[in-house]
């Protein structure tokens, strides 16, 4: 019985809900956590103490974790099911469903809560005023304030090393710019502030859950009004941008595109890295415009389908991806699977 | 594991080409000066490579694992078996040669070439500089300054001729200057400390009988000279004090009722030397300097043995208030450092910004010395309120001890009794032979305010505008219109004493250039002290962290990835296809932007551990680290083939 089911792949079926798990609830604690952290230094003033721990931040953190946890699931089931090979029909369909279930349920509903959360919360980041007696650098100009009051006028003297000599200014009672940085400190950002490419990273996830935000409210919206058409057209909202989904959910077809595991992996993940590039892209409106203008025109009568070009790529890629992982699972010979389907 | 290495060298000598390459096709070149720009684009190159070199180096070696464990799995069957245990040994031993290899291009070779393309960025301007000092030093008639800014620039660069030639004709002018002036020896002597004399170390007895035995010979400057510093030492109390008063006093007598003199000449002579002698007793030791330094240049009065001996006296007199312009040239250069920047607590709680625009080591025969250039002393009150300013274009730093204070003395100046030497800065300097020429300290009593392109750039100018239309005044931003109320004791010192270690002067030449930089050593050093000479604490304890336990985290990450290399290990059926070796670039970008997200979450605990463990935090995040390390150890060894 026991290897019947392993032939059929309903062992690892059942296995892959573990990693589905992990990677929905570990991943969500350990991003709210790391989310807090850098919220808190964003807060934090050199020179200054700091409460690390903030239950609202923590609660952000879910928000914002859970579903980057969710969307990544799919790349992290890939990589289990290329680790653990098995006849693929019944691990697919597991794995299928499962990302459905984040995509058309959990998702959607992390996002709806986290909606409420953020009207009924004021906004827990406040901006601290500057530490005296400590220098800080910015490109060419050192600045000292021997003290900052209260209404963020300061004393103090700043060393200009752009010109050939440098020069010194002192200054008294002189308003300091109010911040509009993400860190309250120049100190802190320097040495905790992200590096370009996690920074371009998180500002692609940060615009993707704008955009999934603006289409559950659209979606809520549109629920006003419970039957009809405007039931549909407010669902049709979220369809469409999960169709980002439909694409992450199709890289299973590229487990087996190589016969090198470590590959395939790699190719996993850069193409779960591109797809999402891709459509924080188009939601930033920077690259495509000339491009989507064509498209939106085609679809220009159906009013259920929303930023067209997206859903089109999306559905091209999933398409593509899902017939090569079929053709691939059809005409390729699983050289990790013996003729009883076991891992060899 | 053979293959493994030829795999990660290969790879790495390609990319290592492929940087340097791209480094010099690629354009995009600041200002630089000719000579510099190969050097400048091969240190890009080399900083690219160097950057990616970790993400190169793990991928490189997870793949040389994935093709290396193809084969002989079978022994592997079970969790924590001895094959996976030899495996790991291979693994700890290829790990620790390549963290060896990182950290010590993140230590030594990133910083270096970082410090080459600064100075590369810098030295144009730099030389112009120089060369607008120089030539106006050469235009006021000031040849030995002039020389050393012709040599400064000359330094950069050499091959330029129209550096060349400026440098060639103020060598010529300063060498016509020595010579005119008959220079052929400069004795410097050495400083033992300020107001101090080295003819003091004798006892009142011994320097009465010094001044009797002058008296006898009848060298009546040395009598008097002796008796003087005698008189000095007695205090009013001694017994020898009345001895002392009839030999300082009969001295004098007789320097103003000298002997006929043969001729006029020698009368002249005796009235010059005398008038320098006065000079010197009534404490005006720059005048006296000048008129044995006048009577010395005669060759005639070579061999006088008065004016060698006060021209010695009144020169090391003269070194405890000023130093010479030219000293710089008899004295072994050792390195410049540009922009350092410290503030310093006082007692009474206020505090001084001491900022310096360059810092010249140099080393006599048995002692270093600094020549700070462009020094600037702020003062403000424990009120935060600006007090004065006080700035030098030169000043020469001594290491002086600190046992010279009293303990009293010590305490008001806030210096810590443990502290065994501490800086004494000289801020005048005068033209070794010219008269006149002097450089002194400017004090300022007002807050100079910001110009707008300076204050657009950190202040509120929205406010600024309102403030300023309400007063109705545009002058300025920030600047004082009275001067702040002077404290009636304060009379504006030549020369400062800075209540700090001298040797801590070098951990805030390294400071100032960011911890990132700094030796490490250094920053381990400096990280206790960081807050009190107004850097943040913060900043500098989690680079500490950071580049402490760097080897750590990359070993870490080396024993993850063999993990990971061994769970898509390549199949016993499998044949590696030499294709696949195109596609090392998309495993280096993947392990590139996993390496940067893991060093970012790291970065964060560090930060975390620093808030939270203090002057603890590097051995609580060595134990945090070890622990990962052995876990990940620990998963490896549980690696098992299916």
């Amino acid at each position: 019985m026991l290897k019947q089911m392993k032939n059929l792949g309903i062992k690892t079926s059942l296995k892959m809900i573990v990693p589905f798990l992990i990677t929905g609830i570990f991943g969500t604690l350990i991003g709210a956590c790391f989310y807090m952290l850098y919220e808190t230094c964003t807060m934090l003033v050199a020179g200054t103490s700091s409460n690390a721990i903030s239950l609202n931040l923590f609660l952000k953190g879910v928000f914002i974790s859970f579903p980057i946890s969710m969307g990544l699931s799919a790349m992290m089931l890939t990589l289990y099911f290329i680790r653990h090979p098995a006849l693929p029909f019944i691990p697919i369909l597991t794995y299928a469903v499962l990302i459905l279930v984040a995509w058309l349920v959990l998702i959607p509903s992390c996002t709806k809560l986290s909606l409420n959360y953020d009207t009924k919360t004021e906004s827990v980041k406040n901006k601290n005023s500057l530490s005296s007696n400590l220098f800080r650098k910015s490109n060419s100009l050192v600045t000292y304030f021997s003290k900052v009051y209260n209404d963020n006028f300061a004393n103090g003297m700043c060393i200009n090393i752009s010109n050939d000599a440098s020069t010194i200014y002192t200054f008294k009672n002189v308003p300091l710019e109010d911040n509009k940085k993400t860190f309250s400190d120049s100190l802190i950002a320097e040495s905790i502030e992200m590096p370009r490419l996690i920074s371009y990273i998180m500002n692609d996830i940060s615009t993707l859950m704008e955009a999934g935000k603006k289409a559950i409210k659209s979606w809520k919206a549109e629920n006003q009004l419970t039957f009809g058409a405007s039931f549909f057209k407010g669902i049709s909202y979220w369809l469409c941008y999960i169709s980002m989904g439909l694409a992450l959910l199709s890289v299973i077809g590229l487990r087996r595109v190589s016969n090198w595991r470590l590959l395939n992996t790699f190719i996993v993940i850069l193409s779960t890295f591109c797809i999402t590039s891709f459509n924080s892209i188009y939601y930033r409106k920077t690259i495509y415009e000339g491009a989507a203008a064509i498209v939106d025109k085609w679809f220009s009568k159906m009013i259920f389908i929303h930023d067209p070009f997206a859903v089109l790529v999306n559905i091209v890629i999933f398409i593509l991806f899902s017939v090569t992982g079929l053709l691939i699972d059809i005409f390729k010979k699983n050289n990790d699977l013996d003729k009883m389907g076991n891992p060899v | 594991m053979k293959r493994v290495i030829q795999v990660i060298a290969i790879y790495t000598v390609i990319i290592f080409g492929l940087c340097i390459g791209m480094s010099f096709l690629y354009g995009h070149l600041p200002t630089l000066l000719a000579p510099e720009i190969n050097e400048y684009v091969f240190s890009r190159g080399m900083l690219w490579f160097l950057t990616i070199l970790p993400a190169i180096v793990i991928s490189g070696f997870m793949v040389g694992c994935a093709i290396q464990w193809k084969n002989n799995t079978e022994n592997s069957r079970e969790k924590y078996s001895t094959a996976m245990g030899q495996r790991f040994q291979k693994v700890i031993i290829i790990g620790i040669v390549i963290t060896a290899v990182l950290t010590f291009t993140a230590e030594i070779f990133v910083p270096q070439f970082k410090h080459n393309m600064n100075n590369a960025e810098e030295n144009p301007a730099l030389l112009n500089k120089y060369l607008y000092l120089g030539r106006v030093a050469a235009n006021e008639g000031h040849a030995t300054l002039a020389f050393q800014y012709a040599e400064q620039a000359y330094k950069i660069y050499p091959e330029d001729k129209a550096v060349a030639e400026f440098y060639k004709e103020s060598t010529d002018a300063k060498d016509i200057e020595i010579s005119s002036d008959q220079l052929s020896e400069v004795a410097i002597p050495k400083i033992i400390a300020p107001i101090e004399d080295a003819n003091r170390g004798y006892t009142i007895k011994e320097m009465l009988e010094k001044s009797q035995t002058a008296a006898d010979e009848k060298k009546w400057f040395d009598s008097h000279y002796w008796a003087t510093l005698a008189l000095t030492a007695c205090g009013g109390t001694d017994t020898n004090l009345s001895a002392v008063q009839n030999a300082a006093n009969k001295a004098w007598n007789e320097l103003n009722n000298p002997v006929k003199f043969d001729n006029e000449k020698e009368e002249k002579l005796f009235a010059t030397k005398k008038e320098g002698y006065s000079n010197l007793t009534r404490g005006d030791n720059l005048k006296a300097y000048y008129i044995f330094k006048e009577l010395d240049s005669n060759i005639e009065n070579k061999n006088d043995p008065d004016i060698k001996q006060y021209l010695a006296i009144s020169e090391e007199r003269v070194k405890n208030e000023y130093f010479f312009i030219d000293e710089t040239n008899e004295l072994k250069k050792l390195k410049t450092q540009r922009n350092i920047f410290f503030s310093i607590s006082n007692p009474d709680g206020s505090n001084d910004v001491v900022s310096i625009s360059g810092d010249l080591v140099l080393k006599d025969a048995d002692s270093m010395i600094r020549y700070l250039e462009g020094l600037t002393i702020v003062s403000f009150d424990k009120y935060g309120n600006f007090k004065r300013s006080m700035c030098v274009p030169f000043a020469k730093m001594l290491e002086v001890p600190s046992s010279i204070f009293s303990e009293t003395e010590l305490t008001r100046m806030g210096i810590s009794k443990k502290t065994k030497t501490i800086p004494y800065i000289l801020l005048q300097s005068i033209d070794r032979n010219t008269e006149g020429i002097v450089s002194r300290p400017t004090y300022s009593y007002s807050a100079t305010g910001l110009p707008y392109d300076v204050a657009s750039k950190f202040l509120n100018m929205e406010k600024i505008r309102k403030i300023q239309s309400v007063n109705n005044d545009y002058s300025s931003i920030g600047n004082t219109a009275q001067p702040y109320l002077l404290d009636d004791d304060f009379d504006e010192p030549n020369s400062v004493i800075l209540p700090m270690p001298y040797s801590d002067f070098d951990l805030l030449d390294s400071a100032s250039k960011g911890a990132e930089v700094m030796p490490y050593p250094s920053l381990v050093e400096f990280v206790s002290k960081s807050n009190s000479y107004g850097y943040s604490k913060e900043v500098y304890a989690q680079d500490m962290l950071k580049r402490g336990v760097y080897p750590l985290f990359i070993l870490i990450i080396i024993i993850f990835s063999a993990s990971f290399a061994w769970n898509y290990r390549l199949g016993a059926k499998e044949i590696f296809q030499f294709k696949w070796l195109f596609l090392f670039p998309l495993f280096s970008f993947v392990v590139y932007i996993v390496l940067e997200c893991c060093q970012y979450i790291f970065t964060l605990l560090n930060y975390l551990i620093v808030c939270l463990c203090g002057s603890y935090s590097l051995i609580i995040a060595a134990i945090a680290y070890i622990v990962i390390l052995i876990s990940v150890s620990i998963q490896f060894l549980a690696r098992r083939s299916s």
